[in-house]
């Protein structure tokens, strides 16, 4: 054990370059306090949407058919393993919004059954009401693009179809557990709100406007707890034999879900990496200074052996320089971590308020840059390792003459 | 009857070896050192007094030969035996002091006192050796003479049994030389302390109770002195 008086060499060496040390001890901070945010960032995160995917009943899988009467979802609900299915009528068009100059944008018209709550991709209303039955002209906009546009509820936006162009009316605002990230196809990297629209329509109305009738080219199904959803997609692909299936997308291999899942592991490898960053760099700087130190104090530690320290005792006593402010830096980084992490509740917020805040509303674009600069700043670094290393100064050198430099 | 030897080098040799090189430095010592005596080492540089110092202090082991202190073979003994060996009896006092430059003298000598369970009380030494004002003085404020003496109080504050003292005036003037001198005589003559001391200054042979000349590596002659003179009587 290294004594009081010892203590206080090290209590005194420190406070002489008490800036060097302060500024270990603070990259220490900042990689423990790093870790503790972004791991429980990631945690929250990954809780968060496996939740909410779970409350707002994010399909298990999809299957695309040619075209099939809408009365075939009653039989698919009635497959073994099946807990929802809905049948849609999608179809990708050209909108043009806006009255004096109109925008022509592409858009993704979703035929949904009105009137009742949606077994898969439940949606929620963020502004105005949800569609009516019948022959109602109305939309539910996807809200990311609406709010990029400006669209309010009771805006409207025309659907050019075949050379005929519809006026839909907005009627609410949504979202979809199904966009959180509004792309197009699973080859687009980054969402695409600005260009690319989602509504939803009612099944009949989209039904007329493309001349399918009580037809759906769409099945998007949730699958029971404890069921294959392999086994049940296949189920599924099988009933709809007939109408010309595709291969059933599962929930991984959705765009949205795979682009969010990516920004999980992404935000996963990170939590690792900015954390090592900075104990890297802190443990290396340490490792320097400890260096210099041994070897400036080469006399005292040969005064130590003389005097009858243990080589145990002496490697103790400047291991503890070393430890001092990686304890410090340790015990701040995670009084910080709880300071910051109290300020970004993330998982207390749920998935609406945080997933899509993050995303989108409160997303600032300072953040953003500074974030995107250290993404790239990241790309190039990579592990770095600080090595131990023995103080194996022989207990002579105390004895001999400074100028024969020899130990 | 002669004494039992409190100190005994039996055939002694240490030999440095660095690459292909080989340099000898003691080379078949045989060497007696009674309880209480003064005894003072001389030679030339090279000639391997410094090595005679770190065997006797347990710093290092011989190459062959046996280091018999108080009828222990440290020659035989491991690290940790070595360690103790050195807290609980050798006191060394250096040319250069090697004083803790962030300690003051008070915690230079604690620093010693801490690894014994009965040292000597503190203020008394700093008291014996002139220091109890400067006890809160870091090093850099004491001038040299002062901070042998602090050291010289570090040596003793584990009340060991030998003393070795490698060129302990090496680094400073005569007079302030023939004080620390001095005081070592009458921790001797006064205490029974049994002294080690390595010098290359011949005028201090003249207060020793024993002389031990080294050239090469052996020693070259060995004078026992019944009447050794006064420190005061010294001059270089």
């Amino acid at each position: 054990m290294v004594g009081g008086v010892l203590w206080r060499k090290i209590r005194r060496e420190m406070w002489q370059t008490r800036w060097l040390y302060g500024a270990i001890a603070a990259m220490v901070a900042l990689g423990v306090m790093l870790f503790a945010i972004a791991s429980s960032l990631y945690r929250d995160m990954h809780l968060s949407y496996t939740e909410s995917f779970a409350r707002y009943c994010l399909e298990d899988f999809g299957v695309q058919v040619r075209s099939a009467p809408r009365t075939v979802v009653v039989r698919i609900r009635r497959l073994p393993g099946v807990a929802g299915a809905e049948g849609r009528l999608v179809k990708t068009v050209a909108i043009e919004i806006g009255s004096q100059n109109p925008r022509r944008l592409m858009g993704r018209l979703i035929g949904i059954e009105p009137g009742q709550p949606l077994q898969v991709n439940q949606l929620r209303l963020m502004e105005g009401r949800f569609l009516r039955g019948g022959r109602d002209y109305a939309i539910l906009l996807e809200s990311k693009f609406a709010r990029y546009h400006r669209l309010r509820p009771h805006d409207t936006i025309t659907v050019l179809w075949h050379g005929e162009r519809v006026r839909f009316t907005i009627a609410g605002l949504v979202r979809s557990p199904e966009y959180i990230y509004v792309i197009q196809s699973k080859q687009q990297v980054l969402p695409s709100e600005d260009v690319f629209g989602v509504m939803f329509a009612p099944l009949e109305v989209v039904g007329e406007i493309t001349g399918q009738s009580e037809q759906i080219n769409e099945v998007r199904v949730v699958v029971k707890p404890g069921f294959n959803r392999e086994l049940v997609a296949r189920e599924v692909e099988h009933l709809l034999r007939v109408y010309d299936p595709e291969k059933p997308v599962m929930r991984e291999d959705q765009p949205s879900y795979f682009l969010l899942e990516s920004s999980a592991r992404i935000l996963r490898t990170y939590s690792v990496l900015f954390p090592m960053l900075f104990l890297g760099v802190s443990v290396l700087t340490l490792y320097t200074l400890q260096m210099r130190v041994v070897l400036q104090q080469r006399a005292v530690i040969g005064l130590l052996r003389a005097l009858g320290y243990t080589r145990r005792q002496v490697l103790g006593h400047y291991l503890s320089m070393a430890l001092v402010p990686g304890f410090v830096g340790g015990v701040l980084g995670v009084g910080l971590a709880r300071v910051f992490r109290a300020g970004f509740p993330v998982a207390t917020w749920g998935f609406w308020r945080c997933l899509w805040s993050v995303w989108s509303r409160r997303w600032c674009p300072l953040w953003e840059g500074c974030c995107w600069r250290w993404e790239r700043l990241l790309q190039g670094v990579c592990y770095l390792r600080g090595r131990r290393r023995a103080f194996p100064l022989h207990r002579l050198c105390a004895l001999r003459h400074r100028r024969w430099g020899v130990c | 009857m002669k004494p039992h030897p409190l100190i005994e080098l039996r055939e002694v040799s240490k030999i440095y070896r660095r690459d292909r090189f080989e340099v000898r430095a003691l080379n078949r010592v045989n060497l007696q050192i009674t309880q209480g005596e003064f005894a003072v080492v001389l030679g030339p540089s090279g000639c391997g007094k410094s090595t005679m110092l770190n065997l006797i202090g347990g710093l290092d082991t011989p190459t062959s030969g046996s280091v018999i202190v108080d009828s222990e073979d440290i020659s035989r003994y491991n690290e940790a035996q070595l360690s103790a060996y050195r807290r609980h009896k050798i006191g060394f006092v250096f040319q250069f002091f090697n004083l803790v430059p962030t300690l003051t003298a008070r915690e230079n000598i604690e620093l010693a006192a801490e690894l014994v369970a009965n040292p000597r009380p503190i203020d008394e030494l700093l008291h014996a050796v002139g220091l109890y004002e400067r006890a809160n003085h870091f090093p850099g404020e004491l001038s040299g003479g002062e901070q042998q003496r602090v050291a010289i109080a570090r040596a003793l504050v584990t009340r060991p049994p030998i003393l070795l003292c490698d060129e302990p005036t090496g680094e400073l003037d005569s007079a302030t030389g023939k004080r620390i001198l001095k005081l070592l005589h009458t921790l001797n003559r006064q205490e029974g302390q049994t002294i080690v001391l390595v010098t290359h200054n011949a005028a201090i042979a003249a207060m020793a109770d024993h002389v031990i000349r080294l050239r090469d590596g052996q020693i070259e002659s060995e004078v026992y002195s019944p009447q050794p003179g006064e420190v005061e009587s010294l001059e270089w």
